[in-house]
């Protein structure tokens, strides 16, 4: 038996009512971009990280690697 | 017949005939009138007051921006959140077009980063919604003229503070804006809305 798709409400000034399919789509599509981005932002930020460490391990001084 | 010593209203003396009272009490009225009419307003005024509603993952703020301001600030505050994540910005109907960034720097380590929204649906990250409270502060620059909206906004999470900037493509006129939780919903606190005096 297939089951209903529980949708978020949205609020439109006062009145509040259950997503239609297509905002639901529209919404689940925005989240995925965020997410998208949200992880883009992450590997940026580790592979900085990792470079440091790098850095940092060929000699380089604190001072050094943030003059770079 | 003397005046008032700031304003000059007219006001009648101790020696005028009490049947021209009703004649004084009318001219101080309409002096009193014209001065607080032509007072400046203050430079920014409360354009409207939004209540977010329960379990809510979106709400949208009508009749907003109009001619009467060209830039605006935008409050969310108090209420919260299911769980902890970012809140979005749509203005009108606009569902392609964003650009923004997104600096995000931790309290707990020297650390930040930049996600960024190139040509994307949202101004993404431009809020927190957290388990006690939903924040942000946004200056918004010409939704309602037919030119690019530009926006700058800051907050802080639990755990990071942000600061995203960054503008709409699509240079139309837009009255409405809609603020989305990325997961999750929102449960009260206020959206308030104000027009910088042009």
């Amino acid at each position: 038996m297939a089951t209903k798709t529980v949708k978020p409400n949205i609020q439109i000034d006062d009145l509040v009512r259950e997503m239609t399919d297509a905002e639901y789509a529209d919404y689940k599509a925005s989240q995925a971009e965020a997410v998208a981005r949200e992880a883009e932002a992450t590997a940026r930020t580790n592979a900085r990280t990792s470079a440091l460490a790098k850095l940092a391990k060929l000699g380089l001084t604190e001072a050094e690697i943030e003059a770079l | 017949m003397a005046v008032t010593p700031n304003y000059s209203w007219p006001v009648p003396v101790n020696t005028d005939y009490v049947k021209d009272g009703a004649e004084a009490i009318k001219d101080l009225g309409d002096a009193i009138d014209a001065t607080v009419f032509g007072l400046p307003s203050g430079a920014l005024a409360l354009v409207k007051t939004q209540t977010i509603g329960t379990a809510v993952s979106s709400v949208t703020v009508s009749d907003a921006f109009s001619a009467t301001y060209d830039n605006y600030k935008i409050i969310v505050s108090d209420g919260a959140g299911s769980i902890e994540n970012y809140i979005n910005f749509r203005v009108g109907s606009a569902t392609t077009g964003y650009y923004n960034t997104r600096w995000a720097a931790d309290y707990s380590a020297a650390s930040y980063s930049n996600a960024p929204t190139n040509n994307g649906g949202y101004w993404n990250y431009i809020g927190w919604s957290s388990v006690n409270f939903n924040t942000f502060t946004m200056e918004i620059q010409s939704p309602f003229l037919a030119k690019n909206t530009i926006f700058s906004s800051s907050w802080g999470g639990n755990t990071f503070g942000a600061t995203c900037q960054g503008y709409q493509s699509t240079a139309s006129s837009w009255t409405s804006f809609q603020i989305v939780k990325n997961s999750g919903t929102m449960t009260g606190g206020t959206i308030r809305v104000y027009g910088y005096q042009n």
